[in-house]
């Protein structure tokens, strides 16, 4: 499978569509599952993964869905294209640097992968647009039936469904709502919040997961337990949160703007003219710049620009993706001029397809 | 030269002391009729049991699972489990760790419906997997085909089963 015609799209997900987008970017729900009777990725043997990825790629391709999904092995794929699919979430950073017989078969609106060989034989998720738990849950569910009519899975009467590491054990579900909080960040109460969302057993953690950083002020909130409680009630625990934690960031945008509208109009427009302007651009400071503008564009003080384009621009301005989008490899320097002539032409209005973005990028 | 055996007159290499009420005993006797009368499995016995009363519980560091092998420590140090079994084989040193990362003991969520379930059936296939392996790598190739066949054979009645 060609992967450069995914390039000039984004998934289904980022539309920014759905209620409270302005905050609330996405959902995703996760689960984990094994095979009954091999041993887990980690232990098994070259020839054992190929075994396993054979029994599920097969599996995989014979239940009906509404949208087939496509199974792409990673073994042959070069680092920039397994990047690339990190950056689209489409894969963990664990599986595009593992290896072995691994794969992924996602299904081409991006709503729907499944991570075949990863810490476990499978890692199915399920991506919405905005908050969206009860439909997610729907899909993933749905899709965990019509395997499981096909798969014994690994399930223990006392321990549920069985994982290769026992924080994922029960359940094996991890539901997550990616939120867009520049704001609390700003006035510094960021921290005070997740705090509170701890205490109550909850996780936060930046865009790409496990241990990366927030950059753009991007936070996914997660379920930490597992184990003990059904998935409906883990579902209803998240959801139970969400509207305090937008409410949280609704006030500090209101306040922020009340005592200080002028510094902060001020600070948006200086964003989008060094986005517009600029002939070098880190990805970090093109997401610190990109995070002002989308709380000027959900706040009304920016307006030649929508949610879904700068959405878009997030993703599309990673590393690998300027490299799928201007056809060839680049090195750092090269990307970031690339990366701030992409950022000029989007923002001049032209869609990512007509960039120009690997014009002569040595002189 | 020592004394000979008490019960056959061989040279003897096995020598205990009984004591009886007040009277101290002295037997000599050859392996041969140790062996026969269990005298010296039943004082390893013995020192097994003493240890456990004294040191509790089998300590953690020598459990391991039979399916898989992993031991107890290998999953302490890298934090992965070897295989689904390892819940059952490790548990008496996973228990408190589950407890403390989940605050739970007990699933009480979703579960299969369709699938049967033989834990025993999925334990013995982990271990043939591991075994097939094990005789590939020492180049027992007629046991490496036995094992094959046995799998290939179980996965088939499975996948029969589950339709």
């Amino acid at each position: 499978m060609n992967l450069d015609f995914l390039a000039a799209g984004s998934g289904g997900w980022l539309s920014g569509a759905g209620p409270d987008s302005d905050i609330v970017v996405s959902t995703r729900i996760r689960l984990a599952r094994n095979l009954a009777t091999f041993p887990f990725s980690s232990r098994a043997s070259s020839h054992q993964k190929a075994e396993i990825e054979q029994i599920l790629r097969d599996r995989l391709g014979q239940i009906e869905l509404k949208t087939p999904l496509e199974y792409l092995p990673l073994a042959g794929l070069g680092p920039l294209d397994r990047q690339f699919l990190v950056e689209r979430q489409l894969i963990s950073r664990e599986l595009a640097g593992g290896e072995g017989a691994r794969g992924v078969a996602f299904a081409p609106d991006e709503s729907v992968s499944v991570m075949v060989n990863e810490e476990d034989h499978l890692r199915m998720q399920v991506m919405r647009s905005g908050l969206a738990l009860e439909s997610a849950w729907e899909c993933m569910d749905d899709l965990d039936n019509r395997l499981e009519r096909r798969i014994a899975y690994a399930f223990h009467e006392e321990f549920g469904y069985l994982t290769a590491c026992p924080t994922n054990v029960g359940t094996g579900m991890r539901a997550s709502i990616m939120l867009h909080l520049p704001a609390l960040e700003y006035t510094r109460q960021s921290e005070q919040v997740f705090r509170a969302l701890q205490k109550i057993h909850l996780e936060v953690r930046g865009l790409y997961g496990e241990g990366s950083r927030a950059s753009g002020h991007f936070y996914q909130i997660s379920n930490q337990v597992t184990l003990g409680k059904n998935e409906e009630s883990i579902l209803k625990d998240i959801q139970g949160v969400i509207p305090a934690v937008i409410r949280y960031e609704k006030d500090a945008r209101e306040a922020w703007s009340r005592s200080d509208k002028v510094a902060l109009n001020e600070r948006i427009r200086r964003a989008l003219e060094t986005l517009r302007t600029a002939t070098m651009m880190t990805s970090e400071e093109a997401m610190e710049l990109l995070s002002l503008v989308r709380l000027g564009v959900t706040m009304g003080l920016v307006d030649e620009l929508t949610l879904p384009v700068l959405n878009q621009l997030f993703i599309h301005t990673q590393p690998a993706h300027l490299q799928k989008l201007a056809g060839r490899a680049l090195d750092s320097e090269q990307r970031n001029a690339a990366r701030a002539r992409y950022l000029q032409a989007r923002l001049e209005g032209k869609g990512p397809e007509a960039t120009g973005i690997d014009s002569d990028s040595t002189a | 030269m020592g004394s000979p055996c008490d019960n056959c007159g061989e040279p003897s290499t096995v020598h205990l002391t009984r004591i009886v009420g007040k009277e101290k005993q002295r037997v000599h006797l050859c392996q041969k009729c140790a062996d026969k009368q269990d005298l010296l499995k039943k004082q390893v016995l013995q020192i097994h049991n003493v240890l456990h009363a004294l040191m509790g519980p089998m300590p953690l560091a020598t459990l391991s699972c039979p399916a898989c092998r992993i031991q107890f420590m290998e999953f302490r140090n890298h934090g992965r489990l070897g295989c689904p079994h390892d819940y059952d084989s490790l548990r008496q040193g996973l228990e408190d760790i589950i407890r403390r990362l989940q605050g739970a003991k007990k699933h009480i969520g979703k579960r299969p419906t369709v699938i049967s379930i033989d834990p025993q059936q999925n334990r013995d296939l982990i271990t043939k997997r591991r075994e097939l392996q094990e005789s590939i790598h020492a180049e027992d190739f007629a046991l490496a085909a036995n094992l094959r066949d046995s799998i290939k054979q179980t996965m088939e009645t499975l996948q029969g089963n589950n339709g």
